[in-house]
């Protein structure tokens, strides 16, 4: 049975009507195809209306209005250049376009595809980018549901031509597609209506080149049955590394496209493929079935220290199957390292659970002296008084006396003893952006001179990244009230990211460490980081990640390197900038990253200084800041 | 209709016939009913003057094409006056006689080449007796030109690919893909060399191509505009015309261009050669037929009497006289005075 929706595309459909048929009984829920046959060539005369040029290609009347919207994804004639420098050329090709799109908006086609021949599209980006707009006198704007895709080649058909020449040397043209559609998304703003139809080339390239495509908006793959090869039955399939890039697209949610003619048998064969390499995705990660409807969608970041959580986000993250027994396992090692073994009997360890939320690590705590064999007495310091219900509660029901609640804010309860051990999960997708420096520096004086902290350290991490579709979501976020609409750009969102493409590798950012020894406690931070541009590609913003050293080697990290296996409490954060960025390879990227602080709030600022320099984003924390209060 | 009953096949080709039979693709045999469609899309000549027809419907309830035969060119396209028809599966553009008037090759949407026979019966019938047919282009096939050997043809599509084929079995002998970097809009064949042939594509590159050479292709042009249609004016020099309304002369040897016409401002679809007579037709999107003295590029002839895009241009070898057809759904021919002839009426 198959379960993902795929289309087939076709160079002719003589009967509509009959081929819509076939494509479904082969189990194909789109059908691609001409809105107008490619060699009715028409010219269109001021003010004239003639016959020839009106009735330019079948009436709507061939298939019923549900068909035209749900099954048929319309392709717009290949021949037309709006960008001709023959003028006449580009005229006719600009009425034939507007003639073409207005059939489409009529029919109530939800999806139609351009393809791209060639760089310099900038005509065709600007018709396209006007036909968006809205309240405009044109006939032709989209509705907000009808989405315009742009068919780009993964590889340029130009350079691939030079296999057959004798005159041209194999690699010698540097024609790059992904420019072509670089320069469309630029010019149209990363329009969220507008996206790209990739199709796949024979020859993957490298493997770099691959990434930098996954990091744009793939809405269609589009996969020529040329490419399949036949299994020994007979049945097509892919090359492995062909199947490995589909997979990837599947994860953005690409529509599959199957083109060309049919080489093995019936297309329901390609169809029974694809689906089985897009369902294959799900079962090689578990942490899918908690992420999927979270994939390139931005959240604001919680801020735990001003808003209490809600019961739903509490029992999300307490679902976490790592993240748990890694502290256990820190804290049974603490205990142990505490201990001696013959005090096992006769020392009782001060456990201060700060910020303890519905009582996770306090469970925690128990089964680690548990295991440990080690006493224990636990402190659970807890300022959100709906968690205190629980709390309370599961004492008088489970723990009893070896925990006492305590309700307050870590920073001034007054505690009756020390601690040995203070634990705490305060830390967010970029480390300290939940304001932990702050809260366990605030709660530090609840520690023994010799006590332990866990976590004991944590650092923060950078990555620039190509990422339109977070980009073009930021843009599309609602600016708080009193905020300048500059805002949306100016603070850090939580997101999933797939559709992403880091340009450079990670780099460490800002690191602490607890209890912190200093004399005078500063939390603010500032690092220059020079990234290396691996190739030419445009920068959208920064993705944000953490890592934190629990007690010794036990570690938690979201750093896609070093990833702790099946975590999912969090996501990475996303810091954009306003103005994406081009990047030539080779370009040294400086980035400037300040961790700021009043009395009040804590905030970053963030600007670029090469290859351009951009302004500083979020001065003094005008459009974000984590309270303190 | 039994394949037997056919009075123009060789023994081999019965034995070829069944062994088709058998595999996977059975012959289609002429599909019944069908019409000429209004869009008349090539004509072509045998060297007996017999004429060959493709129509289409590019704008109706169905986009079907259909291929007839003809006794000689001046004809009413009507079915009745034809010999024989036979229907396609899609809408088609382009056909050739392969060497006599009883074999012809056609290519079709599908991207499906077809060779058929065609065959008097003893009842003084004539059909359409499909040979061969194969699907290897993933694109609308736009152009197919017949080697000068007639041992080879070459096909084209907007998929960008140019397969050689095998003119007895429709085998491939090579495949280029991609050919171009867009739609390639017109294969012609050599004059003079059976392996070499030129193609043009709307990615403004002309190119000539030498079957004998492990890399066959080399460049005549890279023109500003896209080329829609090419021809040979001897074996040095080639024509194309471009959807600038231009018609540019090529010289193969120095690649340079050397002379230059204007058509129309918009773009040319087909131009065609007399070598014999030294003319040179050209037409494009508009009703209008020009044709040029080749050498000296004077205009000889001009035609409007059509009413809808002129889309072939054939000669007739028989009679000389020039034959277009459009998608008005008519023929006509001319006749065109060279101008040597010209100059002895004056």
């Amino acid at each position: 049975m198959v379960k993902i929706s795929c289309a087939l595309d076709v160079s002719s459909a003589p009967n509509l009507k009959n081929m819509l048929v076939y494509t479904s009984e082969n189990g194909f829920d789109h059908l691609c195809l001409p809105i107008s046959h490619p060699r009715y060539k028409r010219i269109f005369k001021a003010n004239v209306q003639d016959r020839h040029s009106l009735a330019f290609t079948r009436s709507e009347m061939i298939l019923n209005l549900r068909d035209w919207n749900t099954s048929v994804i319309g392709r717009i004639s290949s021949y037309i250049d709006v960008d001709s420098n023959h003028e006449p050329y580009r005229i006719q090709s600009e009425k034939i376009l507007n003639q073409e799109l207005m059939y489409i908006s009529h029919l109530g086609i939800q999806t139609s595809i351009i393809k791209l021949h060639k760089r310099n599209n900038i005509n065709l980006s600007r018709i396209i980018y006007d036909r968006c707009q809205e309240n405009t006198l044109y006939q032709t704007n989209f509705n907000l549901s009808q989405q315009l895709w742009f068919e780009v080649p993964m590889e340029s058909p130009k350079s691939k031509t030079a296999l057959f020449r004798s005159d041209v040397a194999e690699d010698e043209e540097e024609d790059d597609p992904w420019d072509w559609w670089c320069e469309m998304r630029h010019m149209t703003s990363s329009d969220r209506r507008l996206g790209l139809a990739l199709l796949l080339a024979t020859d993957l390239p490298s493997q770099e080149v691959q990434n930098r495509w996954l990091g744009e908006p793939i809405k269609a793959v589009i996969i020529p049955t040329s490419i399949f090869l036949t299994n020994r039955k007979g049945y097509p399939v892919l090359s492995r590394s062909h199947q490995t890039f589909v997979k990837r697209c599947a994860a953005l949610g690409a529509l599959p496209i199957v083109t060309g003619i049919i080489r093995h048998v019936a297309p329901r064969n390609y169809l029974q493929y694809i689906d089985h390499v897009y369902q294959s995705n799900n079962w090689t990660d578990p942490v899918i079935p908690y992420t999927r409807g979270f994939e390139d969608h931005l959240q604001i970041p919680l801020q735990p220290l001003m808003d209490n959580l809600e019961s739903h986000t509490y029992e999300i993250f307490e679902k976490d199957p790592v993240k748990y027994t890694e502290y256990k396992h820190a804290i049974f090692l603490a205990l142990l390292d505490r201990v001696p073994p013959e005090e096992a009997e006769t020392n009782v360890q001060v456990v201060m659970v700060v910020g303890a939320g519905r009582g996770p690590l306090v469970d925690a705590t128990l089964m680690a002296a548990s295991s440990a064999k080690r006493k224990v007495k636990v402190y659970c310091v807890e300022k959100n008084v709906n968690a205190l219900v629980t709390l309370y509660s599961t004492k008088s029901d489970e723990w009893k006396d070896s925990v006492e609640v305590v309700c307050s804010d870590m920073r001034d309860w007054k505690p009756p003893v020390k601690c040995d051990i203070l634990v705490s999960e305060l830390l967010g997708s970029f480390g300290d952006n939940e304001l932990s420096p702050e809260c366990l520096d605030g709660a530090q004086h609840l520690l023994k001179d010799d006590g332990i902290s866990i976590p004991g350290e944590y650092s923060s991490y950078l990555c620039p990244i190509q990422s339109c579709k977070l980009h073009a979501e930021a843009g599309h976020n609602i600016v708080p009230v009193g905020k300048l609409p500059v805002a949306k750009y100016e603070m850090p969102y939580v997101v999933h990211q797939l559709n992403t493409y880091p340009i450079s590798p990670i780099q460490k950012a800002f690191t602490f460490i607890h209890p912190n020894r200093d004399e005078e406690a500063d939390n603010r931070r500032f690092k220059t980081f020079k990234f290396k541009v691996e190739q030419d590609s445009v920068l959208h913003g920064f993705s944000g990640y953490f890592d934190t050293i629990l007690y010794k080697d036990v570690k938690l990290s979201i750093v896609p390197e070093s990833h702790s296996k099946g975590m999912f409490s969090w996501f990475p954060i996303y810091f954009p900038i306003k103005d994406p960025v081009k990047l030539k390879s080779g370009d040294d990227l400086v980035v400037h990253f300040w961790r700021l602080a009043d009395k009040k709030s804590v905030w970053y600022e963030w600007c670029v200084s090469q290859p351009v320099q951009t302004p500083v984003h979020n001065p003094n924390g005008r459009s974000y800041s984590i309270g303190l209060l | 209709m039994e394949n037997t009953e056919c009075m123009n096949l060789e023994e081999g080709d019965h034995a070829q016939l069944e062994d088709k039979s058998n595999s996977k693709k059975p012959f289609s045999f002429t599909v019944v009913p069908f019409t000429i469609e209004p869009h008349l899309e090539f004509i072509d000549f045998s060297k007996e003057g017999h004429l060959l027809l493709g129509s289409s419907n590019l704008v109706g309830k169905i986009w079907s094409g259909s291929v007839w035969f003809f006794d000689s060119g001046d004809v009413t396209p009507l079915e009745k006056e034809s010999l024989s028809g036979h229907g396609c599966e899609s809408c088609v553009a382009t056909g050739k006689f392969l060497d006599n008037w009883d074999k012809i090759i056609f290519g079709e949407d599908s991207g499906k080449v077809t060779i058929c026979s065609i065959a008097k019966f003893e009842d003084d019938t004539t059909h359409f007796l499909p040979q061969h047919g194969e699907t290897q282009h993933d694109g609308c096939i736009t152009s197919i030109a017949v080697l000068k050997d007639k041992l080879y043809s070459v096909s084209a599509g907007s998929d960008m690919k140019i397969n050689v084929w095998d003119n007895n079995s429709l085998e491939i002998q090579h495949k280029y893909s991609p050919a171009h970097s867009m739609e390639i809009t017109c294969v012609c064949s050599s004059p003079e060399e059976g392996a070499i042939f030129s193609s043009c594509s709307l990615d403004g590159s002309a190119l000539l191509w030498d079957l004998k050479q492990s890399k066959p292709a080399s460049a005549i042009s890279h023109h500003e505009f896209g080329l829609t249609s090419i021809a040979w004016k001897d074996d040095n020099t080639v024509v194309a015309g471009s959807i600038a309304g231009e018609v540019i002369y090529f010289d193969i040897r120095n690649r340079k261009e050397i002379n230059r016409l204007q058509f129309d401002k918009h773009p040319v679809h087909r131009v065609s050669i007399n070598c014999d007579q030294g003319l040179l037709a050209v037409c494009g999107n508009s009703n209008v037929i020009k044709v040029w003295d080749v050498n000296t590029l004077e205009l000889v002839y001009t035609d409007i009497e059509h009413r809808g895009f002129v889309r072939d241009l054939s000669w007739n070898p028989v009679n000389n006289k020039l034959y277009s057809c459009g998608f008005d759904k008519r023929i006509f021919s001319h006749i065109v005075p060279s101008l040597a002839e010209k100059d002895m009426l004056m």
